[in-house]
Formats: structure tokens, C-alpha cells, sequence
């Protein structure tokens, strides 16, 4: 199954308009956002809209733009890696190595990109019910 | 002290929308932005601009010169409010917007 750029654009708006709304009551939830960071949303029962997402991305990341790429779950996904990877593996995924800080895990792409994956554990003012955010940082293929 | 929050959300690989606003004291003073971007031509254009100023949502339609076709000021309650006046607005209207500008760059 796959979505229209106008069935895209429209439900990633609507994600987009709650999530800000979310900020609005709550900004301390989401500092943890980098300044001038890329948001690409990861949509709840909706697998269409999430493999078009991580697929934009992956897009994103092969730019040259070295701001970060951060991909924002909807409330109530839990998003395993191993489906994360799956999805992303439309490039196909050559390993998964840790990070050098242990914090995280990167997805090497067999074009050579890398996508950074680190999970932000809840913080103090952050409730533990919210789900795992997760910030996608990009290191370019070293020619 | 306030602190300007600034980033970019991606609606498709060619739409994305540039959000800025106000951070001060832990809440949402204001939101400065949210500016509706198409890439046309390779390169990012900012298509209609919503800023929330002194109680009024402001609705400028951009031309590729940079200067402001059409300029609408509609009242809002609060920023929630404002925010899904300009969702409800974009969702109607983005396709239309970005034709209506494509149609100007030729």
C-alpha cells in the first residue's frame, strides 16, 4: 500500500498540527528537539504514511545538509528497531553497529550512508507514560 | 528568559512547513511562524506565511519576488486556536497555493 504526496502532505500535517498543540501545554516535553533540527513524524496504524516517512528520511539524509533528522513517534507507537530497520531497508541495510557512545545504533546503508538512531530516554519533566523519542543524526559516506 | 525555537517539518520530500516561536518561562509565549515551504525547481520557497502577532493570525501569500500578493488578518482566541485556523486554512488550500505560485515563476 502506498500514499499520494496529497494523502501524505495532509496526514502529516494533521500529525504535525497535534504534536505542536502537545507543545503548546507541554514545550518542556520536546527541548529536547535540536535547534534547526529536519522533523519527519512516525505515524501510529498508519504503515503506508510510516514507510513513506522513513523512506523521506533516508532521502533527507543522502542531502548535503548536516542539520539533524529527527523522527517524532506518534503517542502510543512504540517503534522496535528491528521494524525500523526493516522499513528502512527499502536502501537496504548493510549492518547495525553501535554507537561509539553506546547510546545509540547506526543503520549502514549499502550506498554507504549511515543513520544515526539514538533513543532519548524520559528525563526529569518528561512523563515516563510518553513514548521513546527518537533523534536520527547523518554522517556522510566517506569518499 | 525567552528563547526562540526554530525547525522544520517535513510534510513530503517537496512541502514542508517552518515552524519558529517563543519559549519564556516554560511555556509558549508565542508562535513567531509557521510558514508553508514548496521546493519548485530545486530550490525551497516559502508559499503562504501564518505569524500570530498582537492577537491576530496573519496570512501572507508569497510571490517568488519575495512580496506579499494577498495579506489576511483573521482573529484568534489563543495559539491552539490559531494553530488549527491555519492547519484548517493549508489543508484546503496548499495545493492551490502552490499551483497559483508556480504559475507565477513561469
Amino acid at each position: 500500500m502506498t500514499v499520494t504526496r496529497e494523502e501524505m502532505f495532509e496526514r502529516n500535517l494533521e500529525l504535525t498540527i497535534q504534536r505542536l498543540l502537545r507543545e503548546i501545554e507541554a514545550p518542556e516535553a520536546y527541548e529536547w528537539i535540536p535547534e534547526n533540527a529536519r522533523v519527519i513524524n512516525l505515524p501510529k496504524d498508519d504503515p503506508a504514511l510510516l514507510r513513506a516517512n522513513l523512506e523521506l528520511a533516508v532521502k533527507l539524509s543522502q542531502e548535503d545538509d548536516n542539520r539533524p533528522i529527527v523522527l517524532i513517534p506518534d503517542p502510543g507507537v512504540e517503534v522496535p528497531w528491528q521494524v525500523l530497520g526493516s522499513i528502512v531497508a527499502g536502501k537496504r541495510i548493510v549492518s547495525i553497529e553501535s554507537t561509539l557512545s553506546g547510546s545509540g545504533f547506526e543503520l549502514i546503508l549499502e550506498d554507504g550512508s549511515r543513520l544515526m538512531l539514538i533513543a532519548v530516554s524520559p528525563r526529569d519533566g518528561v512523563e515516563k507514560d510518553k513514548p521513546p523519542l527518537i533523534c536520527v543524526g547523518v554522517q556522510k559516506p566517506s569518499t | 528568559m525567552a528563547r526562540i525555537r526554530e525547525r522544520e517539518e517535513y510534510l513530503t520530500d517537496r512541502d514542508r512547513l517552518r515552524i519558529k516561536f517563543c519559549v519564556e518561562r516554560g511555556k509558549v509565549a508565542r508562535i513567531d511562524l509557521v510558514q508553508y515551504e514548496a521546493e519548485i525547481q530545486g530550490r525551497w520557497w516559502p508559499i503562504v506565511r501564518y505569524d500570530m502577532a498582537h492577537g491576530y493570525l496573519h496570512r501572507d501569500v508569497m510571490k517568488p519576488d519575495g512580496t506579499v500578493a494577498e495579506k489576511q488578518v483573521i482573529p484568534y482566541e489563543d495559539l491552539g486556536e490559531a494553530l488549527t485556523l491555519a492547519r484548517d486554512e493549508l489543508r484546503r488550500q496548499w495545493l492551490f497555493y502552490r499551483r497559483q505560485f508556480e504559475e507565477w515563476m513561469k
